[in-house]
């Protein structure tokens, strides 16, 4: 566990001791609301590492998260909310690493009838799931999709700063929903292929971060009158705090530009949602798209499936041989049991085409220039998710 | 006779009228606390307050909107007829609103006496119950129109 400025700290150990309180104590008070989620997968990939598994051809298990979400209301317009995240192995990010983090805390003041304010640290209003990213029993497969939400450069966890939040109401069934925030947030992203044209040494490349400054972004949301169906497009600029590709240029606001457009059909037996969008950096184009679907058959079991893809075009052309380290294609199935909406099992596989994110640990040249590297991928995952 | 039985007539007319006469009834009642100065609701405006996509009363205080649990009949009559939603997706709807940090769920109360409880106890709440449930004192129904 590490900390990275007294904030933080503060925040930790102030969330740590509303959780201590005695259950008696969360009841005396109707103004402190107190709810978790988290999951547990276990994974076997072949033959690369890839989400939960290692690639080693052995089940990797040791893959849980759990977040725990306390708000209160001490004032009659002004809300506090925090939440911290644990978590081991597939969470993180990297199999094997345990990680806690200060994920939301944040004070909202709601300005008039559907309009807040928040400061502080908030979910990224981007997309479908950016305000979800976590939450894995409002998606219908385990893992989000990776060409968005993966290390892909697009999204964040969460962004520091200032956020404003409505909704406009225009009768007849249609509302307008709608996001402008700003102020920092940092990604991860894959790049596929450095500056200099030829991966660095002989290890597989990790994703890089990139903190972003100048952060301005904003969603809309359109609710049509037909119950479950909406439209929705986001964008966000930065400047990122230095060139993830080290092209010598000195980094401006706008060389980390990120537009999408969503679409969404949810009711009951079915799920439909469709989002593809574009990030722009210095040296490279980052485009990707998805589609899911999901049909309950019964009141329980669920089929679900997705198309995942994107692809990263640099501005200076690379020899052909580096192409699978810029593509990701993927489609993906899983059968799902629910316990209402508390409680999945779900039971999934997905196949990818192409290294940009299903990548070898050890990576050479050599194996890109022969065509060696298999740039096939199966992983095969078991895993529970929750909320309550 | 005859003129007094007009007014009489009139009088019931503008008086229904007023009272926003309900077009279809509903397998529940909703309740407020008696301060509460109104007597009906839209169904569409019931809808936006438990949701919490309005949450002020007329006098901008903030409304206090309480539910039931999943398990209750009148839960599930309440969220078909005025959600348009079954619980299970209304249960959806708040975890999106809860874990983006955007709103908490109203509470849930496991009988109509504790909903009326909560409502007499309370001059901002609103609440439903039972149809045919006796309300007591401290609270009213409010009639529900289209």
């Amino acid at each position: 566990m590490t900390f990275r400025n007294p904030l933080r700290c503060f925040g930790l150990f102030a969330l740590a001791g509303l959780t201590a309180l005695p259950a008696a104590a969360a009841e005396i008070t109707d103004k402190v609301d107190i709810h978790a989620y988290g999951s547990w997968v276990a994974g076997i990939s072949d033959p690369h590492p890839y989400l939960a598994g290692s690639g080693e051809n052995e089940v990797e298990a040791e893959n849980v998260d759990l977040s725990i979400n306390v708000s209160a209301r001490p004032l009659e317009d002004i809300r506090i909310v925090g939440e911290i995240f644990f978590a081991k192995g597939a969470a993180t990010g990297e199999l094997e690493e345990e990680e806690v983090e200060l994920d939301l805390a944040f004070v909202e003041w709601d300005v008039r009838e559907s309009v807040k304010l928040q400061f502080g640290r908030s979910r990224v209003p981007f997309g479908i799931y950016g305000d979800v990213i976590e939450v894995g029993v409002l998606r219908p497969l385990f893992f989000l999709p990776q060409s968005i939400y993966g290390d892909t450069g697009f999204m964040a966890e969460a962004y520091d700063g200032v956020g404003a939040l409505g909704q406009l109401a225009a009768g007849d069934g249609w509302e307008l929903r709608w996001n402008l925030y700003g102020g920092a947030m940092t990604t991860s992203l894959r790049s596929g292929a450095f500056a200099e044209g030829e991966p660095e040494g002989e290890e597989g490349e990790e994703a890089e971060e990139s903190d972003l400054e100048k952060l301005l972004g904003g969603r809309l949301v359109l609710q049509t009158p037909l119950e479950g169906l909406s439209f929705g497009a986001s964008a966000y600029s930065a400047e990122p705090q230095e060139s993830v590709f080290s092209s010598g240029t000195e980094p401006e606001w706008g060389d980390h530009t990120v537009v999408g457009v969503h679409g969404e059909f949810d009711r009951h037996p079915w799920l439909l949602r469709a989002e593809g969008g574009r990030h722009t950096i210095v040296d490279a184009d980052i485009d990707s798209f998805y589609l899911e679907a999901a049909r309950f058959l019964g009141e329980r079991w669920q089929l679900a499936a997705r198309y995942d893809t994107t692809e990263v075009d640099w501005d200076t052309p690379l020899p052909p041989y580096f192409d699978p380290l810029l593509e990701h294609e993927e489609t993906a199935v899983s059968l799902n049991y629910w316990f209402g909406r508390a409680l999945v099992l779900r039971l999934g596989y997905q196949r990818v085409e192409g290294n940009l994110l299903a990548r070898a640990t050890t990576l050479s040249l050599a194996d890109l220039v022969t065509g060696s590297l298999e740039d096939t991928t199966d992983l095969v995952t078991f895993g529970a998710q929750f909320a309550f | 006779m005859r003129p007094v039985y007009t007014l009489v007539c009139l009088a019931l007319l503008v008086l229904l009228g007023s009272q926003g006469v309900p077009a279809q009834s509903y397998d529940f009642q909703v309740v407020v606390n008696d301060a509460n100065p109104m007597r009906s609701i839209g169904v569409d405006h019931l809808e936006r307050i438990f949701l919490k996509k309005t949450t002020r009363w007329e006098d901008g205080s903030r409304i206090e909107p309480v539910d039931q649990a999943p398990d209750r009949t009148v839960r599930e009559r309440f969220s078909d007829e005025v959600l348009g939603k079954d619980p299970s997706a209304v249960k959806s709807y708040w975890q999106r609103q809860l874990f983006s940090g955007r709103e908490t769920p109203p509470p849930e109360l496991d009988s109509d006496r504790q909903v009326l409880d909560y409502v007499a106890s309370n001059r901002y709440a609103i609440g439903y119950v039972s149809s045919g449930v006796a309300l007591g004192s401290g609270v009213k129904q409010l009639s529900v129109t289209d």
